[in-house]
């Protein structure tokens, strides 16, 4: 037995290569994140360790709170370090102060990451405490006109000792001279953050907190253990708002700060690891179940001669074994490959990751193994019974594998019917339980009700797999796909002439330009004959095969159908991002010009808005600045500014006295005060880091979204004088102008333009521009989510491919009777090639309807929070359907091939 | 270009013929020669069965002469036209257009019903058939009440008769039939030879038909025998008799 289903793997190699590419792309992507995770965590922990290694104790502010912009904590008065100083068994000891400090490069520019942070320190005079390593010519700064800066900036600026460069802080910009280049340890930068390294006082002028230190660190006398240092320290500092940490504990926690940094990041890669084992599911199940047919004699007839049925089962779950092991063992070798391709990705994106060897966990390699392993098995399973269950008598029996088992009148099993719909409203109501009520692990709810619901879809498409197939098969999608095609056409024709218009100048481009025309120009032929096939007897033909086997269509199609339902809801939710953000902007944004900062992190100087404030040409300029703050037990965005400006620049459309905001006043979004269920009047506590627990009166409310527009959602205000009581100096992250009476936008971008230029981290931009940069913000985001799901997606077609590929080797006879009476092997591709078409599209009409009831449900959850309206994106999904009639004549081109090939004799001649 | 074509005595163009047709597979020591230099004639409005025992190379013959496969050397008519030196696109629309098919088994497209059955080789060639003479073949073949049935509701001796109909239905210059009655009971088997029959003596059609039973070859106008690749033996106004007797001297 073992032996007959080892020869049949071997005998099938290309089809078995096929079915395991979906759990080798999968498995892949799973241990390329899992070895990537591990290198990346591997190196930065020698990293860490080894810089701060001469750390024995810290004193730093207890963690007030945490929230998704970062823990926040309180900072160390200056006082503490003469007091850890005097400790007994302390060498030495020294202030630490983090800020913001962003170079500007020598073009006036602002020196940009990759994501990673702009970051300024204090220059640590202790040598065991610095990290820092001076290259040879550098010097620490010793006054507060010097900076040393680490050498990945060094590099990424051409800048060199004895250079001066604009630094921009949260003070006024300011010119300093470089007196040393440093690596962090053995790399160029930590993490790709850019660093700043300034004198004490400096450090503590541009952060704008004179007399304070984030952290103080310590370094012991010999002899003394850091356990012990670390009592000691406690016992003289007594202020409850700091804390004592061991050097060991503080650099573990570091360790695990940057593991917890690349956690988002790879939670999203699995994710994508996920869809694509899921789909690859389906496609497992439905090739083993169409092979289980095809081979319906050979199994019967090894029935027939004495084989139990439990013999025939595991004869299949032992194929799926081998199919399985090989593919994940591919799988994580090709893992290995990509996740150097991920860090080579993050390399240049500015996200430097030091050079170290792979570290490749024997757990990864066995989790990639098993999960491969398993999921072909499991898909298996319920083909393996069905083949169990094959009667001996069926090996004398004539019929081809696609017949169908017996159904209702309507082609329908009720049965199939009544389960499916059950599996559905099982997972829509997972997936709105987890939306709309949103319990604790609210995404658990949402994402196993996506997957329930996948899962009654495949169950019920059978169902409606034949009127469907007829009615994408019919005359007028014919039309739009020969349509299509001449569109398709036209622009390769307009490549063409594009690349002779360039000829002569760029020739390699030319030549990518005739490539692509001519690539274009071919899909756009076939896939014109394709939909003129709709009304011949080729299409005709083709249409009838993609519903003769409802099951197999179905099944074929609903792996098609996850992608484009995940590419459809993304594009849902975006469009109504989109859409709620512009409405927005249109009625709450009063202001002419905006500007904003490049990023979250980055604010600009206060002195910008004064200084536009202080223009004739404008009437008001409303700055926002923004802060974290725990408020009644919740952490949110505080945002701040002049109130009577913001009132002017916003349309706020609240109640209360929004200008007139006290001290202890502030003002609550109408969404925070509908969920929280507060009162104007009302008083409720807020925790600062900074100043700790107090009572804030709510005096006015606003709008949501009103304020911090296009931002993350800014649900609290309060004045400026208030903000500055309780928050350390912040930058200005958005300038709202109003122009005064008469002012062209012409001549009020001249007067602006110079002064935001000096501040290279701010961007000055009227409402459609400001409208367009969230935009572009989102579309980002949005496109590196296709990119990846174009996997599940490439997945599904060869699934498609697999399938049809399948199914002509059993229409063998049938082909070579159509060639035999006169069908051309035009018209057989046609033919194959309609076919593939409709399951395309079967699949994606499926996704698209799945999709855009996941986008709807999901932004009906989230109205009143950021998201006001549903917007369909028609473009984007029009698109999505020519793509898929596109991906259908791709997924044509072997099978067609292969039937148009097959001998005539060697379908009629067999008897 | 359909049109009966009616045997015209001036010029004599026989419907079709081979011309020291020869088919070699293999080479060297497993050289197999199915056909050996065969020269034959198949004259308008006659009905040829071709016999001869299992290998002797009776299909491959029809096949040949049919522009299902091609001969190794020689030639191959088809009225006027060398199909030997045909395109492998010209033979298929040669096929299409000019000629009909009847096959053992497996005659008929799952998908396609009776009717679409029988009209496929025009809607291949994106021709309206003709309406009258299309009634008149569904007639003769008793298939009236059975058009809208796909194959799998047909019964064997049905599914034959629509592979009949469809061989008449495009009026092709001539039909190939591959032991049409091989997979029939008796009385099935004899209506469909009764309507192969009927095409020749009625409407003028010329069949060829490949068989190893003596009583379908009886109902043919002339039998040739084949053994090695070689034709053997004529017979005009064949017998079961006289052909049992040809069979037993050839050593069938």
């Amino acid at each position: 037995m073992w032996k007959v289903t080892l020869r049949g793997v071997w005998g099938k190699k290309l089809r078995f290569l096929l079915t395991g590419l979906a759990v080798v792309l999968g498995v892949a992507f799973m241990v390329g994140t899992l070895v990537f995770t591990d290198t990346t965590r591997a190196t930065f922990n020698d990293l860490f360790s080894d810089v701060s290694r001469g750390t024995d104790a810290v004193v730093r502010g207890k963690k007030a709170f945490e929230s998704n912009f970062g823990e926040q904590r309180a900072r160390v008065p200056e006082s503490v370090l003469a007091q850890v100083q005097g400790v007994d068994g302390v060498r030495a000891a020294e202030g630490g102060i983090q800020t913001y400090a962003q170079l500007v490069k020598k073009d006036g520019k602002a020196l940009k990451t990759g994501g990673a942070p702009n970051l300024g320190f204090n220059y640590p005079r202790v040598p065991e405490l610095n990290p820092f390593v001076l290259e040879p010519g550098s010097r620490a700064p010793e006054t507060p006109d010097e900076i040393v800066i680490d050498a990945g900036s060094a590099r990424n600026t051409g800048y060199r000792v004895g250079d001066t460069a604009t630094v921009l802080t949260l003070q006024t910009p300011k010119e300093h001279r470089i007196t040393g280049i440093g690596k962090f340890g053995t790399v160029d930068s930590p993490g790709g953050a850019t660093v700043v390294l300034f004198t004490e006082a400096e450090a503590q002028r541009v952060a704008g907190v004179p007399g304070q230190f984030d952290i103080v660190s310590v370094v012991g006398a010999n002899g003394v253990s850091q356990a012990v240092l670390a009592e000691r320290i406690r016992r003289v500092v007594t202020d409850p708002k700091l804390e004592v940490l061991t050097g060991a504990a503080y650099t573990k926690e570091t360790q695990a700060q940057i593991a917890k940094s690349f956690q988002f990041f790879n939670t999203f890669l699995y994710v994508f690891a996920g869809v694509a084992l899921f789909v690859g599911i389906f496609l497992i199940y439905n090739t083993f179940t169409i092979v289980v047919a095809q081979r319906l004699r050979e199994l019967a007839l090894l029935r027939a001669i004495g084989a139990k049925q439990g013999q025939v089962m595991r004869s299949i779950l032992l194929e799926s074994v081998v199919v399985g092991l090989f593919a994940s063992a591919v799988g994580v070798v090709g893992g290995i490959g990509l996740s150097q391709v991920l860090k080579a990705g993050l390399g240049a994106v500015g996200i430097d990751i030091p050079s170290s060897g792979i570290v490749v966990l024997p757990a990864t390699v066995i989790t990639g193994l098993v999960v491969g392993l398993v999921i072909t098995v499991l898909s298996s399973i319920a083909p393996a019974i069905r083949a169990g269950r094959i009667p001996p008598m069926a090996a004398l029996r004539e019929g081809g594998a696609e017949t169908q088992r017996s159904t209702g009148r309507f082609g329908v099993s009720i049965g199939r019917l009544v389960t499916g719909l059950g599996i559905f409203a099982l997972g829509t109501t997972s997936l709105l339980f987890g939306l709309f009520a949103k319990p604790d692990n609210a995404i658990l709810y949402v994402g196993v009700g996506a997957i329930v619901i996948f899962v009654g879809v495949f169950v019920l498409a059978p169902t409606f797999a034949r009127p469907l197939s007829r009615a994408l098969g019919a005359r007028p999608v014919g039309v739009l796909v020969a349509a299509l095609a001449v569109l398709l056409g036209a622009g390769g024709v307009g490549l063409v002439v594009g690349g002779f218009i360039n000829i002569g100048t760029l020739n390699v481009m030319v030549a990518f330009l005739f490539v692509a025309a001519g690539a274009l120009i071919a899909a756009a032929v076939t896939m014109f004959r394709a939909g003129r096939a709709a009304f011949t007897i080729a299409g005709g033909l083709g249409r009838e095969n993609a519903m003769r086997s409802p099951r197999r269509t179905a099944a074929t199609a609903s792996a098609l159908m996850i992608g484009v339902a995940l590419v459809a809801f993304i594009a849902v939710f975006a469009q109504s991002i989109k859409a709620s953000t512009g409405k927005i902007v249109d009625d709450a944004f009063r202001a002419d010009l905006v500007v904003s900062a490049a990023n979250f992190q980055a604010g600009f100087s206060p002195a910008l808005a004064e200084q536009i404030g202080a223009l004739p040409e404008v009437k008001v300029a409303a700055a926002l600045r923004i802060g974290v703050a725990r408020v009644d037990g919740n952490p949110g965005l505080i945002g701040a500014g002049d109130p009577a400006k913001t009132s002017e620049a916003f349309n706020l459309s609240g109640t209360g006295d929004f200008v007139g905001l006290s001290q202890r006043g502030f003002a609550v979004a109408d969404t925070t005060m509908k969920s929280k269920g507060w009162k104007l009047g009302e008083t409720v506590p807020v925790l600062f880091a900074q100043t700790g627990e107090q009572s804030f009166t709510i005096e006015a409310t606003y709008k949501a979204g009103a304020i911090g527009v296009g931002g993350p959602p800014v649900n609290y205000f309060m004045s400026g004088s208030a903000f500055a009581a309780n928050f350390p100096p912040t930058g200005d992250l958005q300038v709202a102008v109003i122009l005064a009476p008469g002012v062209t936008d012409k001549a009020a971008n001249s007067a602006i333009a110079p002064i935001v230029d000096r501040y290279p981290s701010a961007e000055l931009q009227d409402q459609t521009g400001y409208k367009r940069a969230q935009e572009k913000q989102i579309n980002q985001l949005v496109n590196l989510i296709f990119g990846l799901l174009a996997l599940a997606i490439v997945i599904a077609i060869l699934g498609i491919a697999n399938t049809l590929g399948l199914s002509i080797y059993e229409r063998t006879r049938e082909i070579g009777l159509l060639r035999a009476v006169g069908m051309t092997r035009a018209q057989l591709r046609d033919a194959i090639r309609w076919e593939s078409v409709i399951v395309a599209l079967f699949g994606t009409v499926l996704g698209v309807v799945v999709g855009v009831f996941f986008g709807w449900a999901v932004v009906e959850a989230l109205k009143g929070n950021g998201i006001s309206t549903l917007a369909i994106p028609y473009t984007t999904l029009a698109a999505v359907v020519g793509l898929s009639v596109l991906s259908g004549i791709v997924a044509a081109i072997a099978p067609a091939r292969r039937a148009a090939k097959m001998n005539v004799l060697d379908a009629i001649a067999s008897e | 270009m359909t049109a009966m074509p009616a045997p015209d005595p001036s010029q004599h163009v026989p419907a079709a013929r081979a011309v020291n047709a020869s088919k070699v597979y293999g080479s060297g020591d497993s050289e197999v020669r199915a056909l050996d230099g065969i020269d034959v004639t198949f004259e308008t409005g006659k009905f040829t069965a071709i016999m001869g025992p299992s290998g002797s190379g009776k299909s491959t013959l029809l096949h040949c002469i049919a522009g299902l496969d091609r001969v190794s050397s020689g030639q191959v008519f088809i009225g006027a036209r060398e199909i030997s030196a045909m395109t492998e696109r010209e033979l298929t629309l040669v096929r299409r257009d000019e000629l009909g098919f009847i096959f053992q088994s497996f005659n008929l497209i799952p998908t396609l019903n009776a009717i679409e059955n029988i009209t496929l080789p025009m809607s291949l060639a994106g021709r309206k058939p003709d309406q009258a003479w299309l009634d008149t073949v569904i007639d003769t073949v008793h298939l009236r009440d059975r058009l809208t049935h796909r194959p799998s509701e047909l019964s064997g001796g049905q599914q034959q008769r629509v592979a009949v109909a469809r061989a008449l239905a495009s009026q092709p210059h001539m039909i190939f039939a591959d032991e049409p009655t091989g997979n029939l009971d008796s009385k099935s088997g004899t209506q469909v030879l009764d309507f192969m029959r009927k095409a020749v003596s009625e409407f003028n059609q010329t069949i060829v038909m490949v068989t190893h039973d003596p009583n379908a070859a009886s109902y043919a106008d002339r039998v040739v025998f084949l053994a090695d690749g070689k034709i053997v033996e004529e017979l005009s106004e064949p017998t079961t008799e006289s052909i049992l007797g040809r069979m037993a001297r050839l050593g069938d």
